[in-house]
């Protein structure tokens, strides 16, 4: 056989592997929809419960999203353009919350909170243990270090020769950055907010842990999925799992348009 | 720049002196790796330097942030900015100041001729050829009026045509803006094209500095000489010194050369070169001029002839001792006298052209 043959018989295998894998995507996603009937989507969305824990999800995630940028994108820009002694270190601490199960980031703030450092701060701030706030502070954790990672990917993309061209033009380092690498790092942070926020949105892990899992108080979309599993309401669980799947398809969809295919990930 | 005192990135330099003065086109040239950079980028304020004094305009810059220094850096990469077109490039420094468009416009008019830019205002730098973003990248240093421009291996990336293009709007903008230009480069040729002044930096620190025609015609050692180019290099022994005629002879494997002396020479065991252009082809039956009977005449043989294009490249041997002299000679000189490999002729060498290293 010459290697054209032999080339085209790797890329027909390398095709396989991911013709076997969307299919196995799409039977997970056609098969349950299939056998369920979309008109009861509506009519669950609007009864109190559900659309209560969609806007606690939704409410939550944006804040918590906004939250993790207003942190992430300074720390990410100190740490992609710095060397200093334990940079390895502090990598890998903020690479914790990205690789640490959810659940064990919600114990970790569970105990911290529930301390009497914790208790003073929840006194002094606002209740976090079994309380609304708790979701933002769950669901911050768990999504800054995400954003961090993006973020740090992004400004290490942008030579740091264009921000030492603007300095000597006259600008200061703030202001370099605002209108030099702030611009140019435009569409990665915008990615790095709407992954974040995606993965806010489907967050349970720490928040079940760190804030339970109240009805009409602390629920939230994917505490929903579960506790209707719980109780077999299988209808208002795939309400749930459609609502958390088109959000992640639409966040993802708007990623890929806005950057062109050229994202991170 | 006094003493100054350079410790990053795995280069050290100690005691560098550069002294630019206003108007000049300065140069300093070294090979690449030197570290040329790495001074430039200290002047614009980019790196802090370990010791010393920089002063622009008289006033100590060596503390100040690069916004403070009224000194405009055009890298090699150059870093227009991508997001902006290209006006918004040249203007992002005048903006930026606040300084209002009824003061900046005569400078930009004037910059946009010159540069020959007006058709791309609006473009983006992605779009632009490798020339043209050279010139956006001059006219947004230029139109901060800055007290120096500096350019970093400003024609590295360019082919020959667009280099000599961007030679002479560098040589423009240097007469028409008045502007002073401290410009650093590997290329030896376009240092003499550009320069006033050249330094040139060796490893990690200023070797030679003087006019354009010193450093290139009378190197002060023999590396400096093998790095502009110089082909025709010998070891020699200082046999007599006439300070009176301001000469100094010199022998090399039995052969007495003379040279012209402009400095002490120190040493008894020196070397000295001629630059390939400046030896000359006396054909064997044309007689010796009596004006010339007392510079320095060799008999030769030719060995071998390499075509380069604008000019032929001559090696003779010395008929007696076997050394290798080169000559450069223009086509046209080369067309009009035949000549065969082998055949006997004469090489005239002025005493002022021979220079002495150490």
């Amino acid at each position: 056989m010459n290697i054209a043959g032999k080339k085209s018989i790797f890329y027909i295998l390398v095709a396989f592997t991911l013709v076997l894998l969307v299919g196995f995507y799409l039977i997970l996603l056609c098969y349950t929809y299939v056998r369920y009937n979309p008109t009861s989507l509506l009519t669950l969305v609007r009864t109190p419960a559900v659309s209560h824990a969609i806007m606690v999800s939704v409410i939550s995630a944006t804040i918590a999203t906004v939250l993790a940028l207003f942190f992430s994108v300074p720390a990410s820009y100190f740490l992609s353009r710095n060397e200093f002694f334990g940079k390895v270190f502090i990598d890998a601490l903020l690479d914790i919350p990205v690789f640490v199960s959810p659940v064990a980031l919600g114990a970790l703030l569970l105990v911290l909170f529930s301390s009497p450092v914790g208790i003073r701060v929840q006194g002094f701030l606002f209740p976090v243990v079994f309380a609304l706030p708790g979701i933002i502070v769950a669901q911050f954790t768990v999504v800054t270090g995400l954003s961090i990672r993006l973020l740090k990917a992004t400004f290490d993309q942008i030579p740091s020769r264009y921000e030492e061209v603007a300095r000597t033009l006259g600008c200061s380092p703030f202001q370099s950055f605002c209108k030099v690498t702030l611009p140019l790092s435009k569409n990665g942070i915008l990615a790095a907010g709407i992954i974040a926020w995606a993965r806010a949105i489907g967050e349970f892990g720490a928040t079940i842990t760190l804030v339970g899992a109240a009805e009409m108080k602390t629920e939230t979309i994917p505490t929903a999925v579960y506790l209707s599993f719980a109780s077999a309401d299988v209808d208002r669980a795939l309400t749930m799992v459609a609502i958390l799947i088109l959000t992640a398809l639409s966040g993802l969809v708007i990623i890929r348009m806005i950057s062109g295919g050229k994202v991170l990930f | 720049m006094e003493n100054l005192d350079i410790r990053l990135k795995g280069f050290h330099f100690e005691g560098i002196n550069l002294e630019v003065r206003t108007g000049e086109y300065y140069v300093l040239l070294g090979p690449s790796g030197v570290g040329k950079t790495i001074v430039l980028e200290t002047i614009a304020g980019l790196f802090k330097q370990h010791a010393g004094k920089i002063v622009v305009d008289g006033k100590d810059v060596s503390l100040l942030p690069p916004e403070a220094r009224q000194v405009a850096f055009v890298p090699q990469d150059l870093a227009l900015f991508p997001h902006l077109t290209v006006l918004d490039n040249i203007l992002f420094g005048v903006r930026l100041r606040g300084i209002a468009q009824g003061i900046y416009q005569p400078l930009l008019d004037e910059l946009i001729k010159v540069l020959e830019i007006g058709h791309r205002l609006t473009a983006f730098p992605r779009t632009l050829s490798g020339g043209e973003k050279q010139r956006i990248a001059l006219a947004r240093a230029l139109i901060t009026r800055p007290k120096i421009l500096l350019l970093d291996e400003p024609m590295s990336s360019l082919d020959p045509p667009i280099r000599r293009q961007l030679q002479k709007i560098l040589q423009e903008i240097h007469t028409h803006f008045e502007v002073t230009i401290l410009h650093v480069t590997h290329n030896q040729e376009e240092a003499f094209i550009l320069a006033d002044v050249i330094s040139v930096m060796m490893e990690g620190a200023i070797v030679q500095t003087g006019k354009r025609n010193r450093v290139y015609f009378f190197p002060e050692t023999k590396k400096l000489a093998l790095f502009t180019g110089m082909e025709n290099i010998f070891p020699g022994t200082v046999v007599g010194m006439d300070r009176e005629r301001r000469e100094v002879r010199l022998d090399h494997a039995g052969m007495t050369f003379t040279a012209r002396y402009d400095r002490e020479v120190s040493k008894e065991h020196v070397f000295f070169g001629v630059r390939a252009e400046e030896v000359m082809i006396i054909k064997d039956y044309r007689p010796i001029p009596e004006s010339i009977q007392n510079e320095n005449i060799l008999t030769v043989a030719l060995r071998r002839v390499v075509e380069k294009g604008s000019s032929h490249t001559m090696e003779f041997d010395e008929v007696h001792r076997h050394v290798c002299f080169v000559a450069e000679v223009p086509n046209y000189v080369y067309r009009k006298i035949d000549y065969k490999i082998g055949q006997k002729m004469r090489l005239f060498i002025r005493r002022n052209n021979i220079c002495v290293m150490e």
